[in-house]
């Protein structure tokens, strides 16, 4: 069976990287994939929460926090892998990751890698993009956050984004703060919503919206296949 | 080829000598040339550590050992001979050489001379500076700095930086770079080569455990002082006297002393 390590990440912040990290998580888990969260917003990080058990909160501004991220993938194959990584650390995580060939390695343990890059509002978050791709010999998906915005969406650079849209592309639908409220508290989020206790109070109903969110989110992972 | 004896050195303790011979070694092996090292700080060697098959403990007061390093240099088949001098010795080395004729021979030309004298960022360190330039003469010097902390040797300060470094006019200079902590002091734990390191060996030749990301900041540092080597005229000679077919250029650079 191939592992997959899905790197979710930016150039800018607060642009919906966790929520995406966290979807992709969910969906893998309710496939029944083996999936390890490996959140590197330490030592405050909040995607861990959701994933108890199988979850690491890392700094990777520390060298130790470093080994725990790559070493650890390398020496336990056989699990996929979400990465969610911080704008902060964006350059730091490829500066390591190029200089020992992390994604060479782990291509060699039948690993597939893909970065999704939620790609915000200004041209430099296009151009690093690009820089990334290149970078990974195209293993990535530019995100697109409706509710940030997304420098793709001009229309001079739509030639462009095609080219880094050549696995596929995803769109975030923007979710209102109702939605996102009731996601906050709630692990297994995609389970909650498939299977709805059945004594729940009309209060604690997910808000239809989130059925939307999902059921689109993965018709788009399906079209595009990195799973 | 005409022989190179390479002296590394420095009178401060502390300042990075070995690291730099290991350092300068692992260069050398990577570009398949042969060199044989000698390691002074006698009786426990730390180059020996990390190349025991290549640097032999050797006490330089002592004649026969003096003879074991330079009367072979010539004869020797490796060409290229490095000498890690022991914290305090460089003075002291230098006073020999000169006294025995060794500095007298490189001067006529018998065989190339460098010294790399490794100074860390203290008026203690650059105060050697005066002290070993009277013995320069004929000997390709380098300054090396290692700067072990965020310090930029006194250049803030041009009177103090200039009054040390105004004592030698023919000079070159390297900057050693910074190794992440955590990497030196598992390269150091692991007894192998910087390079052995990289390739993930440990010292009996089996795929070693070491750290992915250790191992990258080992060959970061690597390439960052391997430019600074490549800047060297004595290192650039010996790898022109290398291509040309004079030397011993081969797969391995374990090469066991004469």
């Amino acid at each position: 069976m191939e592992h997959h390590i899905h790197l979710v990440t930016s150039d800018q912040p607060r642009n919906g990287k966790t929520l995406l990290a966290r979807t992709l998580a969910d969906c893998l888990t309710a496939d029944r994939i083996t999936v390890t969260v490996m959140d590197c917003n330490g030592p405050q990080g909040r995607l861990a929460q959701w994933f108890s058990g199988n979850a690491y909160v890392l700094d990777l501004s520390r060298t130790d926090g470093q080994i725990a991220l790559f070493d650890h993938i390398l020496a336990n194959p056989h699990s996929s892998y979400v990465i969610d990584l911080p704008a902060l650390h964006l350059d730091r995580f490829f500066e390591i990751a190029n200089a020992g060939g992390f994604i060479e390695e782990t291509r060699h343990m039948g690993h597939q890698f893909t970065t999704w890059f939620i790609i915000d509002r200004a041209q430099p978050s296009f151009r690093k993009a690009r820089a990334i791709w290149h970078e990974t010999q195209g293993q990535l998906v530019p995100v697109r956050n409706e509710s940030i915005g997304c420098y793709g969406d001009d229309p001079q650079v739509q030639r462009s984004y095609q080219e880094l849209a050549q696995l596929g592309e995803l769109t975030l639908p923007a979710l209102t703060e109702t939605a996102i409220k009731w996601l906050e508290p709630r692990t297994n989020s995609l389970q909650h919503l498939a299977h709805p206790p059945k004594d729940q109070s009309l209060k604690m109903r997910p808000p239809s919206e989130l059925f939307v969110y999902l059921n689109g989110i993965i018709t788009q992972l399906e079209t595009i296949g990195r799973f | 080829m005409k022989p190179t004896l390479i002296l590394v050195g420095a009178d401060k303790g502390g300042v990075g000598k070995t690291t730099v011979s290991r350092a300068l070694l692992d260069y050398l092996a990577r570009r398949n040339i042969l060199a044989r090292a000698f390691d002074t700080e006698h009786p426990r060697g730390t180059l020996n550590r990390f190349y025991p098959q290549v640097a032999p403990i050797i006490d330089l007061a002592a004649v026969g050992d003096q003879m074991r390093v330079l009367d072979t240099l010539d004869t020797a088949s490796v060409k290229v001979t490095i000498v890690d001098l022991k914290a305090g010795n460089l003075s002291y080395a230098l006073d020999i050489f000169e006294r025995i004729g060794v500095l007298e021979a490189a001067r006529a030309g018998e065989f190339n001379m460098g010294l790399i004298h490794v100074i860390g960022p203290s008026i203690a360190s650059l105060q050697e500076i005066a002290e070993v330039s009277r013995y320069l003469k004929g000997v390709d010097y380098t300054l090396a700095r290692n700067s072990i902390n965020e310090t930029n040797f006194f250049e803030w300060d041009r009177d103090t930086h200039a009054k040390y470094f105004a004592h030698v006019d023919q000079r070159s200079e390297i900057s050693i770079p910074k190794l992440n902590e955590m990497a030196y002091e598992q390269v150091d734990l692991a007894g192998v080569t910087f390079k052995d390191f990289i390739d993930n060996k440990a010292t009996d030749g089996n795929p070693g455990k070491f750290s992915f990301v250790l191992r990258g900041y080992v060959r970061k540092w690597c390439a960052e002082i391997d430019t600074e080597f490549d800047r060297l005229k004595l290192v650039q000679g010996i790898i022109a006297g290398m291509r040309t077919g004079g030397g011993n250029q081969t797969q391995s650079a374990a090469a066991s002393p004469a």
